[in-house]
This record gives structure tokens, sequence and C-alpha cells, in this order.
């Protein structure tokens, strides 16, 4: 007699989230499966990379991973061409420039490089500002308004500033990106409250993410939990998409930092573990991992 | 069910003040709002009661008795002003708390025999809170076991569960409803009781009550017989006395595991049937559960 494996049926499903204007929009979510799980149902659509790229130079970045960049560095848009040339999905673009505590250039100059960008590239954008809750309130409205319609993924919206950074987003036809500090109850929080505004198809979460030896298994088991929350328990709270911002977070590591060799392990192994906990997005900033991972992901290895 | 009246405890800041100024009047007041209120015990919290312990706990037990005629639980871990106030105490008196820590064994337990006290011992042990039903079941056992062979008997123990907030670690909600549904067959003849405004501690303030109605409706509903609670919610003290009947019932069915259309049900109801749901982890917890 065949021998058919027993399959877990569930009831939930990640929403579909489309970041870009039509013509060169990348889909993520929409699986009804655990992560990586194709035998159980439909993945819909798989996991996708981006390189990140910022506007301050790649100050204070480690060395190995500025070296594939390090004649662009300093003009993010041939930055982010180099990014799609050497792989990437998409381009996730932090706008370091503009924190208060560092060169602190104005909501203008952030909103004008982020048109550029977005006209010149063949691929959609993720933005994120500076991590300086005010300040990112008044930089990103400027950038969702300059780049109107462009379907950006923008953020973070945290639990201090998302009700401004919504309104910018819903008002000029963007998705948000919703950060909590790996607490999957703060999580379902902020996820609740941006629904009333906006459909799970314009929300992707980030449950923050911490590097090999920094905490990685408390961001492993939040994303582990968002997953089996949504699509087991089907709560559709739950239900949208997961970011894994985690390159910046390897490559501050003293470990990245002393030794190159072991930035790019450091974040391959950071970043192999957060796709097995289900992230559906993986900012990275080598370009070596970034074909790693895109290999992983297509069942290559 | 019994109901304790939490509201005169140290961390309170008009407590503090009044026990600091051996101030009568506000101490009083609460005394007497809670007895109004229905109240079968006053709970009388002084923490670790550092400061002058035997003089406060004595203090505070006189000033509470020359106004309201209900038993006291003396609620401390100091076993000096334990047993400064149980001296005191003029009904039978709950000692409030001993647990399985050996410096309970030691100083606490003693005190109840002394003192003819019943004794709620909690399921904390040396190695602190037992994180699921069976390893609950198994320090209470043990514990027990030593207060009997002490000289409590069980009808003189109250086991407290350990309430955890709902807001730190969703599951144990729903260990100690299950712990509290065996007790009977596991220790017969003792009662229970716990702390039941601790299952919303950690919640923003203005949801804290709804949370603490059902819960305690869970709990009576799996046979619980007392609890710390606040009194002085009027909403809690008529679901205890059989008021509210189709919040009870809705928040029933939800435990039953039945889908209750919670849409159709005006807002009240509704939010009972979120909450029951949150605290029998059908749903995932956040501070906006009601708003979903």
């Amino acid at each position: 007699m065949e021998y058919k494996a027993p399959l877990e049926i569930y009831t939930g499903r990640i929403r579909e989230v489309t970041i870009g204007r039509s013509g060169k929009a990348i889909r993520v979510g929409g699986g009804n499966i655990l992560p990586l799980h194709h035998f159980e149902g439909n993945a819909a659509n798989r996991p996708v990379v981006a390189l990140e790229v910022d506007d301050n130079g790649a100050a204070g970045w480690a060395g190995p991973a500025v070296e594939p960049f390090r004649d662009v560095v300093h003009d993010p848009v041939k930055w982010a061409s180099r990014c799609l040339e050497l792989g990437a999905d998409l381009v996730c673009l932090h706008l370091e420039g503009t924190d208060p505590q560092g060169a602190n250039r104005t909501a203008a100059e952030a909103a004008a490089l982020v048109k550029k960008m977005v006209q010149e590239l063949d691929s959609p954008l993720i933005v994120y500002g500076c991590g300086d809750d005010k300040k990112d309130v008044e930089v990103l409205a400027a950038v969702a308004e300059s780049c109107k319609g462009e379907n950006l993924l923008m953020g973070p919206a945290v639990k201090e500033n998302y009700g401004a950074i919504l309104r910018a987003v819903a008002d000029n036809g963007h998705c948000i990106i919703a950060q909590t500090p790996i607490d999957i109850n703060l999580e379902k929080e902020l996820n609740v409250k941006l629904l009333k505004h906006l459909p799970q198809e314009r929300i992707v979460i980030d449950p923050l993410s911490s590097a090999l030896g920094y905490g990685m298994e408390y961001s492993f088991t939040i994303m582990e939990r968002t997953r089996q929350v949504g699509v087991v328990y089907g709560d559709t709270a739950m239900q949208m998409p997961v970011i894994a911002d985690l390159g910046r977070e390897c490559w501050k590591t003293n470990q990245a930092k002393s030794d190159g060799e072991q930035g790019i392990l450091w974040e391959s192994i950071t970043a192999m573990s957060l796709l097995l906990a289900g992230a559906d997005i993986l900012v990275l900033r080598h370009p070596d991992n970034c074909r790693l991972l895109k290999e992983a992901i297509e069942d290559k290895l | 069910m019994i109901l304790i009246g939490e509201n005169i405890h140290i961390i309170s800041k008009a407590v503090s003040e009044a026990v600091r100024n051996r101030d009568v009047a506000p101490i009083q007041a609460l005394a007497r709002a809670q007895a109004q209120a229905g109240a079968d015990y006053l709970d009388l919290n002084l923490g670790p009661a550092r400061r002058e312990p035997q003089e406060v706990a004595s203090w505070l037990v006189e000033t509470v008795q020359e106004v309201a005629d209900l038993p006291i639980s003396l609620d401390t871990m100091n076993p000096l002003a334990m047993e400064a106030g149980l001296k005191l105490c003029r009904k039978r008196a709950l000692l409030n708390s001993a647990s399985g820590k050996s410096e309970s064994r030691e100083n606490m337990m003693p005190l109840a025999i002394k003192y003819n006290a019943q004794a709620v011992i909690s399921v904390i042990t040396d190695q602190g809170c037992p994180p699921d039903v069976d390893s609950r079941v198994e320090s209470i056992m043990e514990t027990v076991a030593y207060a009997n062979g002490m000289g409590i008997d069980n009808e003189d123990i109250w086991v407290d569960p350990i309430i955890l907030p709902v807001s730190a670690d969703q599951k144990q909600v729903r260990e100690a409803l299950e712990f509290i549904r065996i007790l009977p067959d596991l220790l017969p003849g003792v009662k229970s009781v716990v702390g039941l405004s601790n299952v919303s501690n950690g919640t923003p303030a203005h949801l804290r009550a709804v949370l603490n109605r059902t819960y305690m409706v869970m709990l009576e509903r799996n046979g619980l017989y007392a609890a710390i609670a606040d009194v002085l919610d009027e909403e809690l003290v008529e679901l205890n006395s059989g008021g509210l009947k189709d919040a009870r019932v809705l928040i029933h069915r939800v435990m039953d595991g039945e889908l209750v259309d919670a849409e159709a049900l005006p807002e009240k109801e509704q939010n009972y049937v979120k909450t029951a749901r949150v605290l029998m982890g059908d749903t995932l917890y956040s501070h906006a559960w009601l708003e979903t």
C-alpha cells in the first residue's frame, strides 16, 4: 500500500501585500502554510531578499559590507542600482542621514532623494526612517507625499507615532511597516490599531530582528508565533507578512566588525534562521548573502 | 463565592500614607466602604512591613476592627507583623499567606496553629512559582502534607494557585483555571483562594475590571471558594451574587468551546465574550483585545 504522509490543513491565510507601482511590483505573503512548508499548501509567494542602502555614505558600516559598494556609497541611487545588479529583489533605503543626533538632513532633502530613487529604480522600494519617532513623522510624511502613488513600503510606525505615519501612508497610497519591540502582545495591539484605517494588504509586520548571539532567538520565537497565530489559529490581526531588517543588526556586532569573513557568516546564519522562523522580506547588507539566501529560498541548496 | 476586600493595600499611596501617619480616617473609610459593598473578609496587606512591623500590624488591625465587624485576612510576608496582627484579631483570621518555601514553613505555618487561624497556602516553593498544572499539583501536595503534619487540617487550608497577569503570560491564566477545577479531587476538604486582580496587572487601568470580572466567573464555575478582589467594583459584586445572568451564560459558553457570535450582542456582553476568549487562550492577548 502506498504511504501518504498526513498533512495539516490550516484555516488562516497570510494576506498578500503588493509593494511598488504596477509594472515593477513585488508581492509578498499570501500563503496558508507555515514557513517553507510548501508540501502543506499554497505558498503564493516565496520570501524576497532586499539589500540595504543608506543616505549617509555608509557611515559606521563595517568595511567588508561596504566593499562591494565602495565606489557608489556617496550616491544612494547608484548604490541602489548596484544592489539590483548584484541580485537583490528589491532595495531597502534607510534614511540614517535624517537622524537629529547625526547629519540631521531635512525632510525635504530625504523626500527628494527617495523620489529620485524610486523614479530611476527598476524595483520596488522599502524606506525606513532613522528611528527617531518625532523626526520620522516629519520625514516619512514628506516622503509619502512626494512619492504619492508609488506604493512604497515605509516605516517604522511605532506605538508613539503610528497615527501620523498612518495618515501619510494611507492618503498617498503606500504600505506601512508596523514595528514593535520583540513582544507579541504589543505587536498585535499595534496591528489592531492600524487595521482600523488600513487593510491587511497594506501592512507588513516588523517584530524587530536581533543578530545571532544578541537575542536572535527572541526574534525567532516572535516571528514563529506570529505565523502560527495567523495561519494555525486564524487570528486576522496577525495575518500580515513579516519583514526581518537584520543586516544592520549583524554588521554592528563586534564579531562582524573585527573580521569580515565572520561578519558574512553572522549575517547568513541570522538570515537563514529568521527565514525559517517566517520572515517574508529579508533585508541584508552583503551581496554574497543575498545570493545564498535566494538559493535557499528557491530550494537550490 | 467568598469575597475578600483587597483595597487596604500598602501599594496604594493613600493607604501607605495613612499607615505612616497613623491616620485612622482613610483606613476606616475603606473598611466601612468594603463592608457595605458586601465583603466577607477584609484583606490588610502590609507587604514586607520592614519598618516597625509589629506596631504597624497592631495599629492596622485595631483601626479596622473599630469600624468593621468582619474577619481579617492578614496579608504580609513578615512573620513579626503577622504574629502581632493575629494576636489582636477578634474573629478567626486568615493567615495570608504561607507557601512551600522553607522560611514560610518554619516561620509562618506555626503561627496558624498558635493563633488558631486559617491559612492561605500557595503553590510557591523555594524554586519559585511552578509553571504548569502538573508542577503546581506536585508542589501543593507536598506543602499541604507538611502543613497537615504540623497540625493544620485540610478544612483550614485555602490553596492559592498564584494568578499571573494575562498580559505577561497568557498560558498561565488557563493553567490556574484548570488547577482550581481538579483541586477538590487532589486534596478533599481544602478551600481555594486567588488574588483575582493580579490577572489584570499590567493591563491599562480602565480595562482591568472586565478582566477581573470575567476571570472570577470562570474560576467560580470551576469551583473557586474565595477571591481577594476589588469589592468596590459593583458589577463584580453583582456577578458574584448571581446577577448579570446573560453575561455569565456567555462566559460559560466560551469556556465550553462554543463559537459565540459576539457581533450580534450588545457591547457589554460582547466585551465579556471577547475577554473570556482571551482568558481561555483562544485569541492572542493585546491591550486592544476589546477593539477587534
